[in-house]
């Protein structure tokens, strides 16, 4: 049964996959590094890669790259309590 | 405030000044007391009146009697005598700022998340027949031929008051989304499910618990992922309430559903088609309502998208509305 309880694990764990993902080893890499974004992005997305004159500017994979960053760099302190919370939750009471 | 010894603070060389001191005493006794009680209503003057309202303080009541002549006589304003008072006036203005600041302070930072600041009576200002068109509506989007919202002006003539415009309340526009539906339907929902368990004998009072969370689990993820994907697409930054209540429509569709499948069973040929024609429903109104959210409307040519970018949104708006609609409905009416 999907609860509440069952989707807070389950986006904990999300958040938690996201924030561990390691800049300079894995994202750039495969390009998605927030360094190594140009504005010109490959692949699929060609189309927006001329992204920086239109309306904002940036395209879907920027700003999964913006978004992948700011999880990382805000949410990695505040993680860390909540995990802990959360294995001593698990711990004690099953 | 109430204070029947209003007039003793005002005429002071006429009392001692022993009574006065214990008078003001008793003021500010009871000025905190029945502040919140008397504001509104104009102070009586009579002596009995202020014995029965000031039961407690026993020694005061021969000092009523002693009041009357001068306590009935000329007392306009309570008001006055209320803020003559130094001590409850500066802790009510002290109340008063910290507790604007601190609202304002949580509106702006938070106002979208916490649901008391922000402006929900909107949400709720709805009308039977808005109702009854707007449930035919969403199970029969066909028949209606405009679906832009009004904005405030358009609707009642007037132009609205700090010079932004928005939108009309669902009252006056059949296309402004509202709460109660939502809401109504959310609780109709979880009961008509607990019923039908009860009418096959697998009812325990935990099941309101499990389907409530299950319920809301579903739309916090359902609109997670619009929101999420109205964000990765540049779409302008819209209200949450607007989200959740059109995301929240489908539990009507869910309501007539159960109620149907009640009646005819889980047959291939009876319920099945149902389920198609009602989802296809729900999709076409959900797409041409929420368009206003995903693609610019016609008067904003600043910022207008490419037709690539136009093309991602829709087929983003096809996937949400029939795609994750339609599973959560299979999965909700089983």
């Amino acid at each position: 049964m999907f609860g509440l309880g069952k989707l807070l694990y389950v986006i904990i764990l999300t958040v938690n996959g996201i924030a561990v993902l390691s800049e300079d080893r894995f994202l750039n890499r495969i390009g998605w590094g927030s360094s190594a974004s140009s504005p010109n992005g490959g692949g699929q997305f060609q189309q927006y890669g001329n992204g920086f004159d239109q309306n904002d500017g940036t395209s879907v994979k920027t700003k999964i790259i913006n978004l992948i960053g700011a999880i990382r760099t805000l949410l990695r302190i505040p993680l860390i309590a909540i995990n802990v919370v959360v294995i001593l939750y698990e711990l004690i009471l099953g | 405030m109430y204070n029947p010894y209003g007039n003793a603070a005002a005429d002071l060389q006429q009392n001692s000044p022993q009574q006065n001191q214990y008078q003001f005493q008793a003021q500010q006794r009871s000025g905190l007391q029945q502040q919140p009680a008397n504001l509104q209503y104009p102070q009586p003057q009579h002596p009995t009146f202020q014995q029965n309202q000031f039961g407690l303080q026993n020694q005061q009541h021969q000092q009523n009697q002693h009041q009357p002549p001068a306590a009935g006589a000329a007392n306009p304003n309570v008001y006055a005598n209320f803020f003559n008072d130094p001590a409850t006036s500066l802790a009510s203005q002290f109340a008063r700022s910290g507790f604007e600041s601190s609202n304002q302070y949580l509106q702006q930072n938070f106002g979208s998340f916490i649901p008391g600041t922000s402006d929900l009576k909107y949400y709720f200002q709805v009308s039977n027949s808005y109702v009854t068109r707007k449930i035919l509506l969403v199970l029969f989007p066909y028949r209606n031929k405009n679906w832009n919202r009004l904005t405030s002006q358009e609707a009642t003539g007037d132009p609205s008051p700090n010079g932004q415009t928005s939108y009309a309340p669902p009252s006056h526009d059949v296309n402004a989304p509202d709460l109660y539906i939502p809401l109504m339907s959310f609780v109709t929902y979880i009961l008509l499910w607990a019923a039908f368990q009860g009418l096959n004998e697998k009812f325990h009072p935990k099941l309101f618990g499990y389907l409530a969370s299950q319920t809301l689990a579903f739309s916090v993820v359902d609109i997670a992922f619009f929101k999420i994907g109205l964000y990765l697409l540049n779409c302008s930054q819209s209200s949450m309430w607007d989200l959740v209540a059109f995301s929240s429509y489908k539990y009507v569709v869910i309501i007539v559903l159960l109620c149907w499948k009640h009646l005819v069973g889980n047959g291939w040929v009876s319920y099945f088609p149902v389920v198609i024609v009602l989802t296809i429903n729900l999709a076409v109104f959900l797409m041409r309502s929420l368009k206003f959210l995903v693609l610019p409307n016609s008067s904003a040519t600043a910022n207008s998208v490419t037709v690539n970018q136009r093309r991602i949104r829709v087929q983003f708006l096809f996937v949400y509305s029939v795609i994750v609609q339609g599973l959560i409905i299979l999965y909700m009416s089983r």
